[in-house]
């Protein structure tokens, strides 16, 4: 059963009606969205993906677009807002253009046809364009007019100007998700804590990946307090209680061990066959294999007492057993610890966890400073006491980490499979809220400015032909890269590729409030001038004069309370400067210009939906409609 | 100007009198360049065309512009001032060729040989073509960028109403409404619901008297007008033929865009006894609403039946025409639908006369 329906229109309506719903919460005058559940609960947010996510949609042309602003949310951290408006206004030009000239060099059956060919045809040059020209346009234009930041300016003092504007991006980004009462505050702790994991030695931006990386085991939400309770601990918090009573030990240093399976072997499993009772002449039965078991467990923790071992942490759930030997050992004992806080204690002590329990070698071993429960939350909210764990400062290896810079696949990779000794003293976030669901609107935010950062300070990759050489030249990019990353008032492309004559800087933030779009709107008309000036296209209206209006409309938004002010802005760019928005990152602005283009290109290159009666794959939607045309039919 | 192809081939040399520069005037060039960017109009039925030039005989030497044949050569340097000025000083409804003559000298260029026989037979091929307004490009008129923009509007609307609802919890469904095409929306208790056809107004029931209390109303004073006035207004009726001043002050032109309809269904239902056609009325054209039946209650109203079946079967005749003259989108759905409710009075009033 196939419905027929014009594509065009049905983009238009389906990303205007995504428009409406964002638009009264854009800006900085923009409003938050209270979401109740039918359970009672509440909660209040601006954030776009939020809104987005927590809408009903059954529309596939609408779940795609949330589904790319969700994935292009998790990559940046900010934008979807930005990136709906950006979206629905390139739609209405490319709309206008498209029937306004239609392409008549092929022969269409209808009108319609003929629009929705030319309106393909734009999308695709427009994206061909930006994957080209845009990174250098604004390299050239629009950074100049912004300030470049160095990692290293930031980490070094507290008060460092570097610092002042990192605090001012961080401020900028708070008040627009959390409001402006708290965001001064919560952008302190945001520095407060990138100063305590700074890594001094390494690539500058190493502390960002890593707690990106890591933030959900860096962190831990408690609800029940106001905003102002949150505060950065020493060490690093494993949301888990004691299995055993804690014993209080006043030797340092304290040894733990990480154990991934089962300590006593598991009698009875699905699938599993027991022989009991061969190759002896005693009849053995069950009972005598548990005695079994439990000696060799015996003979287990007197060997880890030997080695002065006295704390235990384990992936997998104990048996009583297990628990009521290392109680008499006197032995603390955590279990069920998820995996990314196990992966994040290992990579901070070094020490590698241990699969089979009958080899335990030294550099299984962790030293620990100090383990000790802590208390967040009331009992009420049934927050168990944590226990919070440092290590010593170890030596520093980055195993083969500086090689896989670029390809972000290969970095979870190196996470997972090399042991990342980091010589930084750990610290983690305790971030309080009211609810819970304000606790983890905090918590999101916070991940998001650190993406955020991370994007920002990220060096971005070269496009085009510049892809292949940097591909060739693996070995000699570490140095390059330090070199680019260290020297940030000069070009230094020139190391790297000299076709290229500027490449776009990491750490480049300007003012907020629709300067960047200001900007690269007036670079694009100077460079549609120019080109019309030089060739005629056939299409006849140059795809950058189509993106330099649409652009216009997220500072229209912005200033819609004062038109006049828009206007004002728009005439005199050099007034916007005078204006306190806060900041903006450039990179973030780039990548999202990026992403909204990949989306329009994936939305005009459908031409059909049909409603199938069965499902298809209980994969996400998004994969199967990022395919042009039509889905399957299954009748 | 120029009545055909003919003529124009007379131009071709060595330097086209058209351009101010240097250029041969071959076939491919007049064509490609000039014909493009004609101007195109019927004069008792036979097709002319108005070339753009440089020439000195007006004040724009630098600027190309078009001569008007009936205004002694007063020349305008946009088309579409010089057409709007056709229309409304002369009558003239004109027209452009833009997208067909670019698919004409595409087969100039490939025909092979630039023989006299193949060029007059693509010329004629020109001449012969009716020209559909699929892919022609006009600015549109002021009715149709203010139906533009009540459409864009309206748009905007449904948005906006859509957004609404889906933050109180409704769900977007994949399905569109079968009578406008929105989008529809589901609530909690599983009920569809589509936002423009519960909602909004439906933008064109605005002018039917009977569903609407301002078009009837309308309706009404508009027949009251013409009823007052029936003696003026029928003289320069009586004149005939083709009339290029504005009608009779008792059924002004220019009237608000809602009226209209109403106007012309005011002017539709006058009942003249014996009325020649009526005047060829530029632009602005009947939206007929549905005509109430006629009922007469015994047989001595059959002349009278008779008297109506004539008046529609010319106000019939009359729409016909002027369908076949018509340029813009909007005059041919209304004339269009002026002869669907002709022809249901025609059925409507054959059924009371059986």
């Amino acid at each position: 059963m196939c419905s027929f329906f014009c594509p065009f229109m049905s983009h238009g309506s389906v990303v205007g009606v995504l428009e409406a719903v964002i638009l009264r919460s854009f800006g900085p005058e923009g409003g938050q969205v209270l979401f109740t559940r039918d359970t009672g609960q509440a909660m209040l947010s601006r954030s776009g993906t939020h809104i987005l996510r927590a809408l009903h949609l059954e529309h596939p042309l609408a779940r795609m677009v949330v589904e790319c602003v969700w994935k292009h949310s998790t990559v940046t951290g900010d934008g979807s807002k930005t990136f709906i408006l950006l979206l629905a206004s390139l739609l209405r030009k490319i709309h206008t253009t498209a029937s306004r000239e239609p392409h008549v060099s092929h022969s269409y059956n209808s009108l319609e046809a003929a629009e929705a060919a030319t309106a393909r045809h734009l999308a695709d040059k427009l994206l061909a364009f930006a994957l080209k020209e845009l990174d250098d346009l604004i390299a050239m234009e629009v950074a100049p007019h912004g300030r470049c930041v160095s990692w290293e300016d930031f980490t070094a003092e507290m008060h460092s100007p570097a610092n002042h504007y990192v605090q001012k991006l961080l401020a900028s980004f708070f008040h627009m998700r959390l409001g402006y009462v708290h965001c001064a505050f919560i952008s302190e702790l945001t520095c407060e804590l990138l100063n305590h994991w700074k890594c001094i030695d390494n690539l500058p931006y190493f502390a960002l990946q890593f707690l990106k990386d890591n933030f959900p085991a860096i962190h831990t939400p408690v609800s029940g307090f106001p905003i102002t309770s949150s505060r950065l601990i020493e060490g690093q918090v494993i949301h888990r209680d004691f299995a055993t009573p804690y014993p209080q030990t006043d030797h340092q240093p304290i040894k733990a061990v990480v154990f991934t399976g089962y300590l006593q072997p598991r009698l009875l499993n699905t699938g599993d066959v027991l022989e009991v009772g061969c190759g002896g002449t005693e009849e053995r039965s069950i009972v005598d294999f548990s005695a079994w078991t439990e000696r060799s467990l015996q003979c287990l923790i007197a060997n880890l007492q030997s080695l002065g071992v006295s704390v235990l942490l384990s992936v997998v759930k104990q048996s009583a057993a297990v628990l009521a030997l290392a109680t008499q050992a006197e032995m603390c004992f955590v279990d069920c610890v998820s995996e990314d806080e196990l992966s994040l204690f290992a990579q901070l002590s070094g020490a590698t966890p241990i699969s089979d329990c009958w080899r335990i070698e030294p550099e299984h071993i962790a030293e620990l400073t100090f383990c000790r429960p802590i208390l967040l939350g009331p009992h009420r909210y049934e927050n168990m006491p944590f226990f919070s764990l440092t290590c010593k400062a170890t030596h520093l290896h980055a195993k083969n980490y500086l090689g896989t810079i670029h390809t972000s696949h290969l970095q979870t990779l190196v996470a997972d499979v090399f042991i990342i000794r980091v010589k930084v003293k750990p610290y983690s976030l305790i971030i309080c809220g009211s609810g819970e669901g304000q606790t983890d609107q905090y918590a999101c935010a916070f991940q998001d400015a650190i993406r955020m950062l991370f994007t920002t300070w990220e060096p971005i990759p070269a496009t085009g032909t510049t892809a292949a050489k940097r591909t060739v030249q693996s070995d000699k990019r570490t140095s390059s890269y330090t070199h680019v990353l260290t020297d940030s008032s000069t070009c230094t492309s020139s190391n790297l590729n000299p076709l290229h004559k500027c490449v776009l800087q990491p750490g480049c933030i300007m003012p907020a409030g629709g300067t960047f779009e200001f900007l690269l709107h007036h670079a694009l008309l100077k460079l549609s001038h120019s080109c019309s000036a030089s060739n005629d296209t056939n299409i006849g209206v140059p795809v950058s004069r189509l993106l330099a209006s649409a652009l216009l409309s997220v500072p229209k938004q912005i200033y819609s309370h004062s038109p006049g002010q828009f206007l004002q802005t728009r005439t005199r760019h050099n007034a916007i400067f005078t204006q306190d928005m806060g900041l903006e990152s450039v990179s973030c602005k780039y990548e999202l210009l990026l992403a909204v283009l990949q989306c329009v290109t994936s939305l005009l290159r459908v031409d059909t939906i049909l409603r199938t009666h069965t499902a298809l794959h209980t994969q996400s939607l998004a994969d199967t409609s990022w395919e042009s045309t039509e889905d399957e039919a299954e009748n | 100007m120029f009545c055909d192809m003919e003529s124009l081939l007379a131009c071709v040399g060595s330097q086209c009198i058209f351009c101010t520069g240097k250029e041969l005037a071959n076939i491919s060039h007049l064509s490609k360049k000039h014909l493009k960017d004609a101007v195109y109009f019927n004069i008792n039925n036979e097709e002319k065309f108005v070339v753009a030039c440089f020439c000195k005989d007006s004040k724009w030497t630098s600027r190309s512009h078009y001569h008007c044949p009936h205004c002694k050569f007063r020349a305008f340097t946009r088309s579409a001032v010089f057409k709007k000025h056709l229309k409304s000083k002369h009558g003239i409804q004109s027209h452009m060729r833009r997208e067909k003559a670019s698919m004409i000298y595409k087969k100039v260029e490939n025909s092979t040989g630039e023989s006299k026989d193949e060029q007059m037979g693509v010329l004629k091929e020109l001449q012969s073509w009716e020209g559909d307004e699929d892919f022609e490009w006009e600015p549109p008129s002021e009715a149709e960028m203010k139906v533009i923009q009540a459409r864009r509007e309206r748009q905007d609307k449904i948005s906006k109403l859509m957004g609404d609802y889906l933050l109180k919890g409704y769900k977007m469904l994949g399905d569109c409404c079968d009578v406008c095409g929105t989008i529809l929306l589901q609530d909690r208790q599983q009920k569809k619901y589509c936002v423009s056809c519960q909602e909004l107004d439906s933008d064109i029931d605005k002018d039917n008297p009977a569903l609407n209390a301002q078009a009837a109303l309308s309706q009404v004073r508009e027949r009251q007008l013409a009823a007052q006035s029936p003696a003026p207004s029928q003289t320069p009726e009586l004149n005939g033929g083709p009339s290029n001043g504005q009608p009779s002050v008792s059924v002004p032109q220019p009237r608000p865009e809602h009226c209209e309809g109403a106007a012309a269904g005011g002017r539709a239902l006058l009942p003249p006894p014996a009325v020649p056609p009526p005047p060829a009325a530029p632009s602005t054209t009947a939206l007929a609403p549905t005509r109430p039946a006629v009922c007469p209650q015994n047989p001595a109203l059959r002349p009278v039946l008779q008297e109506a079946e004539e008046a529609v079967l010319t106000k019939l005749r009359w729409a016909t025409t002027q369908l076949q003259g018509a340029a813009s989108l909007e005059a041919s759905i209304q004339l269009c639908s002026l002869i669907t409710s002709c022809a249901n009075s025609l059925r409507s009033l054959k059924e009371l006369s059986q």
